[in-house]
């Protein structure tokens, strides 16, 4: 009988002990939840940011193909930077020259630059380029 | 070959025009003393005593020496260029056609090359671009120090199009454009493109010289391009000119905005 009491007291004190614990836990891994939904804030080459207005957490929907220019059309993950007027829109195309790298496979930042005066919907990668346009690309990032 | 008239300007001279029109500084004399200038000549005497709204007749010997298109693996490539000098007054047009695969926000299938226009001229390569050229034309062409006057570039390609859509059939029509004011006079062009199908097989087309009725249509699509200060809209198909703050369908495209097109007379 006094080992029963003995052990029913450990557990209660092991549940009391847990409990909090618990909590702990679940916060520490919404936490990390955020950290990992919005680890793409981090992805970031400031140089480049610092030379565009607009700077996005993107991933490629379809290669459209070329003309003179190229457009790519993709998904919007996260703003990092943007000091346009333009709210963009969850899917959107992004231009680059014909004869140059477009907006990967996967994820990746993108730095963008109006793509010509007259429109404030329409961008184009730094440089219509994805060489000096792209940073940060994570192509196995999971599917499009 | 053909000539220009060109009315001089405040500030304007024989070099300086010649240049605007490939020359060399030091070749104002083949202008000077071309036979269609022997009027202007008596009357005037020298060239530094040109008279603003004078007309000066320069010669356009220009002409393409390379063509050179190689096919891509969803698509093809095509270099061109011309003989003399840059020239701020010669640029290039290309207008395509885009078969089943239009992209980009200009969903015409018809365009006046940058089929969603980068600027409000008709001309292939923006002003900023003729100043800076793009470092894949410069790779392409094999020419660090590359004059985009006298290059016309381009690398046009397609996903493989969906078995029920049939074989994409990407055609252009590129051109020297001589520029006099708003008058565009296009000469030299060349149809070229290329046919993808559903298999992603890619076979490169022309370049060859475009049919009378092609001319035609390249000039058309020219007179009805679309530059930056219009707006399409995707609903409506229409569009629309941006004029202040008044919206009307009246008057399309370059045409409207005062251009000119023609071929070489």
């Amino acid at each position: 009988m006094r080992r029963i009491v003995v052990l029913a007291a450990s557990f209660t004190l092991a549940a009391a002990s847990c409990a909090p614990a618990l909590a702990q836990t679940a916060q520490a891994d919404r936490q990390e939840q955020n950290v990992q939904e919005n680890h793409w804030r981090n992805l970031v080459d400031s140089k480049r940011a610092g030379a565009v207005s607009v700077v996005l957490r993107v991933r490629l929907l379809e290669r459209e193909g070329t003309d003179k220019i190229g457009w790519d059309r993709v998904r919007l993950i996260g703003v990092i930077k943007n000091s346009s007027h333009f709210t963009f829109p969850s899917e959107f195309e992004i231009a680059h020259y014909s004869g140059e790298p477009g907006v990967p496979d996967g994820e990746s930042t993108v730095y963008l630059e109006p793509y010509n005066a007259a429109s404030e919907s329409l961008w184009r990668l730094f440089g219509g380029s994805g060489k000096a346009g792209v940073s940060h690309g994570s192509a196995h990032a999971g599917p499009r | 070959m053909y000539h220009e008239d060109v009315k001089v300007k405040n500030g304007e001279t024989v070099s300086g025009i010649g240049a605007d029109f490939g020359y060399r500084i030091t070749e104002w004399h083949k202008i000077w003393d071309d036979p269609k200038n022997a009027p202007l000549v008596k009357k005037r005497g020298k060239p530094e005593h040109l008279q603003i709204d004078d007309v000066v007749w320069v010669k356009i010997p220009w002409h393409t020496v390379t063509r050179r298109l190689t096919a891509d693996a969803n698509g093809a490539s095509f270099l061109v260029q011309r003989n003399g000098q840059a020239g701020k007054r010669i640029n290039w047009v290309q207008t395509v056609y885009r078969g089943n695969q239009p992209i980009g926000p200009n969903s015409s299938p018809f365009c006046v090359d940058a089929c969603t226009p980068d600027d409000d001229l008709p001309f292939y390569w923006t002003n900023a671009e003729v100043a800076s050229p793009p470092q894949w034309v410069k790779d392409f062409s094999g020419d660090p120090a590359v004059q985009l006057g006298k290059t016309f570039a381009d690398r046009a390609s397609r996903g493989a199009p969906a078995a029920g859509i049939g074989t994409t059939k990407w055609r252009a029509i590129v051109s020297i454009a001589v520029v006099n004011e708003k008058r565009v006079t296009v000469y030299d062009s060349w149809v070229w493109g290329f046919d993808l199908t559903s298999a992603g097989v890619a076979t490169k087309v022309g370049p060859r010289c475009p049919t009378p009725h092609e001319r035609q249509g390249h000039l058309q699509l020219l007179k009805g391009g679309l530059g930056t200060t219009w707006i399409f809209d995707l609903a409506t198909k229409f569009g629309f000119h941006v004029d202040g703050k008044v919206l009307s369908l009246l008057g399309f495209g370059f045409e409207a905005q005062g251009w000119t097109f023609r071929p070489a007379p």
